[in-house]
């Protein structure tokens, strides 16, 4: 195995993984999830989440074991067991699937940024400008990348305490009885779920960019713990502050609720909240596109830059093609199937995979 | 070099700005009620959006209001409608209160409130009202206030919420049409002679009006509907033919189910007495009896209006919902057939714990 | 290596003048001035003597060297250099240090028997005004004193406070006409010598014919040239360097310039005055929010007007609303342009009083800000509500202790109002992140300008937004990566329990 050393000034410290994993995982789904888990599991969907992170925690353990202490990353082992071609190949597909998430996460927020602000907005002078800005961050490196994650999760939390009001407001009594909903349903509730945690294999690709990589186990692990905390209490907040037949009107639950609340000098909070998300959009979006183009810089010969810039002007061009919020929500379903798949199927088959071969190789070369 | 690039592009953003409609505050006709009344003859919508008209300084507030009419089958045609009357842009984000005419509801108002609900613009936190009579005429008279007419409408409802009625905002009152085992009810306003006053809590079932409680019931339906404070009830000592007030109530519920079919709603009242006109309560022996014969009066009074409620078969007081969360098998068939049958017996105990200031 | 590179830079100098090869054309060169005087001396006028007039205090030579030289009969250079009382003396043939120090306030003697050496006598002309009160820095408590213009008297001031044989201070030359004496100053054993170098090095490689002050320097060194921020602090009070200097910092004095240079630093460190430190914890803490809370204001609040009122009318509350629209009523501008008209006023008149001396600028402040101000919400040109948040924010602007950072601050408003403008408050965060990832992007000196919050380092945010006591700061700022990291032995800063103080 050849391995990736990345400049030293753009490698940061593993408890920072703490922010990065939270921020790729949490972003626009925070928003409308619960909607979705609800409609297979009714209001024991909570338990689909909990299970979730459960088994999420279990794939981040794996991730670790594939890294291993060489710190190799995805491109590399992809290369050490399917062959140089081959695994070219799969890295190749893995970043176009990055790729898709980044560019979807962005489109599907210009959808709610246009339903409430600006129905007439041309979205492909602002597509432009948040994509540019999406550039500007990913050609600082990951350290910049990480950065403004790390940001992005102070204002998610900010905006997690607005849920208070469902707490205040809301009926506790939408709860009970528990375990109403077949064991079933609520397995089946775990695919939307998986959909919101998905960013964990992103850590595939920026292992090398961590310090002792091996000791932050411990954070990735507790930013997954944490995210399932998030959504389970935003979960439980939502569940409370509308009953079962209500949700399924609900699109953005989570905005409606901000609707509610009110303050001195801002009457409608929803306003000030959609505004301050998009820093969340922007990070997980980020994550993924710095991703994409690591993925890119690495199977070609191009550099960094110029890889970006290209993939930007793509990433531009795409919202021709996807406007319609049908095949929006077509896109999401289709990735959040594959993200399911790649998540539990395909990094536990990798793990075994390269557990294979590199018994494989040790005989090799004992021989 | 690179930073270079990016004010470039700032500057381009600059050139192209002005992509946007913009909704500058002074310019825009800021509705802030919205009535709707129902014309059987076309099967059309009414609406009658107030806006208010502001002075050119504080000193000259005016607390005038305009009037726009508009009549069609949707919510935005309706809208476009008073555009053709109004001189400004018309924008509904500001809506403080919503009115409803006495025939709408009769009829039903869910496609209203689902067109409602559908703009984004529209906040939760407004107030959903009935109106006695037509809401045109309600919202056309001229009334000498102090406050515009949407600012005073908003005041008058939301103040009563404190203490007179439950608070039903629009976020509330969807839950309540929408969800099972629960049936909303919506403050009613009449037109008196000089101003604007609630009247009733009018009683849904879905979404249309069937039944209204006077002001005499409010405390009642307060009591066994939520958790309440700040409140202040005449009890009439008919045994003693003494009228005594009690004031700062503060009261907690709860639902016990004894049975499937048997279901008991406690309340615990607080109070102080605050107009004893003859006697005051000196002794422990005068102030159980008094306790007893309030607790007394207010469970005859509560079963009756539960009564009243299971006769109508609906449910403002969400004993459904409860009955949802304590029974696994609950279904809503089943349930809204048994719901006549069932007994709801009001456990209502009340404690003196002070007394007034006069001796 | 450094000395080689500086050296090498000599040899390129001398070729460039490649007509002065000897003494005699560069007395030629000269000559051609006025001001540069040459007699010849000694009992057999022999001793030639010459000196640029305006450098030279001719009261300290006329007495001692004129008297001595009178009579004597000298052959040799070096038996002159012993008979002058003058400490300092150089005897040299080198061209090149001849210019300069001739330049420089030194009288050169030379006996005329052909050979080339040439003795240089120092007679420096001091014109220099007096250590005086910080202006742009005041403190209320706390030393007040402030750098000059003169090299020496500020290393001095910086020396006085640092008494350690360890404080160094590295002398380079820049500016290819100017020469100016740049002084790196530091302390050995504590500051990283990785720091050092790089400034020595950034320093010696500057190509440019003139440095006449150190913001010259600031701008020429620091890491992003194009960046509004300053990345390189710049103070005029010696404490604030003395004490950036036991950090592990380096400074970086300029001949001609009162304000001295200090790197590496952080943002945060602009929003902290010095007089934070004589102030007890909590109430320097307490500052330093308001301070920074006064920035953010400054920032956002006219650019949230204009967002709110173009396009978010539904997040004003119903009782603001009425002022708001009452004010508003008669103005005939879209609040884009009251803003921006509004806010030119303010910069106009900052500028005007900038420019004029200080009684004037009174004036001007107080005519435009009320007569001005009063007058346009009469005329109905601006509403009286962004008047007040106008002038809240313009005055928001100056809290900041360093001025660099406060210029920078009321400029950054402008692309947030074009935003708020363009897409109201999506606008408005979209220019935030903006500008949070070019912070992210800037380095001072390689080191992250955002720390100590980005890279979270908890240890240097216990001086960063909350100042806390001195006996909890145990160590010195990661950002400094100093060599001696311990700034005490923090077991002996904790109260023994049990003892009377």
């Amino acid at each position: 195995m050849n391995h990736f050393k990345p400049d030293i000034t753009q490698m940061v410290s593993p408890f920072l993984l703490l922010y990065i994993v939270h921020a790729t995982q949490i972003g626009e789904g925070i928003l409308s999830f619960e909607r979705h888990i609800a409609r297979i599991a009714g209001y024991d969907a909570w338990i689909s989440i909990i299970l979730t992170g459960v088994l999420t925690t279990f794939v981040v353990v794996i991730i670790w074991r594939i890294v291993g202490e060489e710190q190799a990353d995805f491109m590399t082992i992809h290369q050490f067991i399917f062959g140089n071609l081959f695994g070219k190949l799969l890295t190749f597909i893995f970043s176009l699937y990055l790729f898709a998430i980044s560019m979807t996460v962005l489109v599907s927020y210009i959808e709610i940024i246009q339903i409430w602000f600006f129905p007439d907005m041309s979205i492909y002078f602002f597509m432009f400008i948040l994509v540019m800005l999406i550039l500007y961050i990913s050609l600082g490196g990951f350290r910049i990348v990480v950065g403004f994650a790390f940001f992005s999760v102070f204002v998610t939390g900010f905006l997690a305490i607005f849920k208070y009001k469902a707490f205040t407001d809301g009926h506790f009594n939408n709860l009970l009885p528990v375990f109403n909903t077949p064991p079933k349903d609520i397995i089946l509730a775990m695919e939307p779920m998986s959909f919101s945690l998905l960013g964990i294999e992103l850590i595939l690709i920026y292992a090398p960019f961590i310090h002792r990589f091996q000791s932050g186990l411990k954070w990735a692990v507790s930013s997954n713990i944490f995210t399932t905390i998030v959504y389970f209490f935003s979960a439980i907040a939502i569940f409370m502050y509308y009953n079962e037949q209500h949700i399924q009107f609900i699109s953005w639950p989570t905005l409606q609720l901000w609707k509610v609340i009110n303050f001195p000098i801002i009457e409608r909070f929803e306003y000030v909240g959609i505004s301050l998300h998009m820093i969340a959009i922007i990070a997980t979006s980020c994550l993924y596109f710095w991703a994409s183009m690591q993925c890119f810089h690495r199977i070609t010969t191009f550099t960094f830059r110029k890889i970006s810039i290209f993939c930007a002007l793509i990433g531009i061009s795409s919202i021709f093609f996807i406007h319609n919020f049908l095949i929006i929500e077509k896109i999401t379903l289709t990735l959040s199937r594959v993200g399911m798949v790649l998540l539990f199927g395909y990094i536990p088959l990798l793990y075994v995979c390269h557990k294979i071969a590199s018994g494989v190789k040790k005989k090799h070369a004992n021989k | 070099m690179r930073t270079n690039n990016i004010w470039l592009i700032l500057l381009c953003c600059l050139v192209l700005t002005g992509c946007v409609k913009t909704k500058i505050l002074d310019d825009v006709e800021l509705i802030m009620t919205y009535g709707f009344d129902w014309d059987p003859a076309t099967e059309k919508y009414k609406g009658i959006a107030v806006a208010p008209v502001y002075g050119r300084s504080e000193q000259a507030e005016l607390g005038e209001n305009i009037r726009y009419t508009g009549e069609a089958k949707t919510l935005q045609e309706i809208n476009s409608f008073i555009q053709t009357e109004a001189p400004f842009q018309v924008e509904v984000g500001n809506i403080l209160a919503i009115l409803f005419s006495e025939d709408l509801v009769t009829n039903g108002v869910e496609e209203i409130i689902h067109a409602i609900n559908e703009a984004p613009d529209i906040g939760r936190d407004i107030n959903v009202a009935i109106t006695q009579g037509d809401t045109e005429t309600l919202l056309k008279t001229e009334y000498k206030m102090e406050l515009t007419l949407s600012r005073f409408i908003e005041k008058l409802i939301e103040n009563n919420s404190k203490s007179n009625i439950p608070k039903m905002n629009l976020h509330q009152f969807n839950y309540r049409l929408i969800g099972d085992g629960m049936d909303p009810f919506l403050p009613i306003l009449e037109q008196s002679e000089t101003s604007i006053d609630i009247a009733a809590l009018g009683m849904m079932k879905d979404d249309k009006l069937v039944h209204r409680i006077p002001y005499e019931q409010f405390f009642i339906f307060k009591l066994l509907y939520q958790d309440c404070e700040d409140h202040t009830y005449e009890f009439e000592w008919e045994e003693k033919s003494e009228t005594i007030a009690i004031s700062s109530i503060r009261s907690t519920r709860s639902i016990h189910w004894k049975s499937k079919n048997e279901v008991v709603i406690k309340a615990d009242i607080i109070g102080t007495l605050t107009e004893s006109k003859k006697e005051g309560v000196k002794t422990f022996a005068k102030k159980k009896e008094l306790e007893q014969a309030v607790s007394k009066k207010l469970k005859e009074e509560s079963k009756q209006l539960i009564q009243t409620f299971q006769e109508l078969e609906i449910d403002p007081l969400m004993v459904g919902a409860s009955a949802k969360s304590k029974f696994r098998d609950w279904n809503r068939k089943e349930w809204e057939s048994q719901y006549p049958e069932i007994t709801i017996t009001p456990d209502i105990s009340f404690e003196l714990d002070l007394s007034n200031i006069v001796q | 290596m450094i000395r080689k590179k500086f050296s090498h830079k000599r040899n390129q100098n001398k070729q460039s003048k490649k007509d002065v090869t000897n003494f005699d054309d560069l007395f030629h060169v000269m000559q051609a001035s006025d001001d540069f005087k040459h007699f010849k001396l000694g009992n057999i006028n022999n001793i030639e003597v010459f000196y640029y007039q305006s450098l030279i205090n001719l009261d300290k030579i006329e007495v001692t060297l004129f008297e001595k030289l009178e009579d004597t009969k000298i052959d040799k250079i070096e038996v002159l250099e012993n008979l002058l009382p003058f400490s300092e003396t150089e005897i040299t043939s080198d061209l090149t240090t001849i210019e300069d120090k001739l330049l420089t306030g030194y009288m050169g003697l030379k006996l005329t028997n052909n050979s080339q050496n040439i003795l240089l006598i120092p007679a420096k002309f001091e014109v220099d005004r007096q250590v005086a009160q910080p202006e742009i820095e005041f403190s209320v408590i706390g030393p007040k004193l402030a750098f000059i213009e003169d090299i020496n008297t500020n290393i001095n001031l910086i020396r006085k406070r640092v008494k350690l044989p360890q404080l160094h201070v590295k002398n380079v030359e820049v500016g290819k006409v100017t020469k100016t004496n740049v002084a790196i100053t530091y302390i050995d054993g504590i500051a990283n010598q990785d720091n050092v170098d790089t400034i020595i090095q950034r320093i010696s490689d500057i190509e440019y014919d003139q440095i006449m002050d150190s913001s010259f320097v600031s701008q020429m060194i620091s890491d992003n040239a194009q960046s509004p921020f300053p990345q390189l602090m710049d103070t005029e009070r010696p404490d604030r360097v003395s004490s950036a200097l036991v950090e592990g910092k380096v400074a970086i004095v300029v001949d001609g310039s009162p304000h001295v240079l200090i790197a590496p630093t952080t943002l945060v460190e602009f929003f902290a005055s010095y007089e934070d430190y004589f102030l007890t914890w909590p109430i320097a803490s307490a500052f330093r929010i308001i301070r920074i809370f006064a920035v953010i204001f400054s920032v956002l609040i006219t650019p949230m007007y204009v967002a709110v009122l173009t396009y978010h009318y539904h997040i004003v509350p119903g009782d603001l609303l009425g002022t708001l629209i009452s004010s508003r009523k008669d103005i005939p501008f879209p609040p884009i342009l009251e803003v921006l008209i509004l806010e030119l006023t303010i910069e106009l008149l900052r500028e005007a009083g900038a420019r004029l001396p200080t009684k004037i600028g009174q004036t001007i402040g107080i005519v435009g800000g009320i007569v001005i101000g009063t007058a346009a919400v009469e005329a109905g040109l601006t509403s009286n509500v962004l008047l007040i948040l106008i002038a809240l924010a313009a005055l928001a602007s100056f809290t900041t202790p360093i001025y660099r950072i406060g210029n920078t601050i009321r400029l950054l408003r402008f692309p947030f109002i074009i935003f708020a403008q363009m897409w109201g408050l999506v606008g408005i965060t979209i220019a935030a992140m903006f500008l949070v990832t070019h912070l992210l992007r800037l380095t001072s000196l390689g080191r992250p300008f955002l720390e100590p919050l980005y890279p979270p380092r908890w240890r240097d945010l216990k001086d960063a937004v909350i100042r806390f006591p001195f006996n909890v700061q145990g160590s010195r700022p990661v950002i400094t990566t100093a060599t001696d990291k311990h700034r005490i032995n923090t077991n002996r800063t904790k109260l023994k329990r049990g003892k009377r103080k």
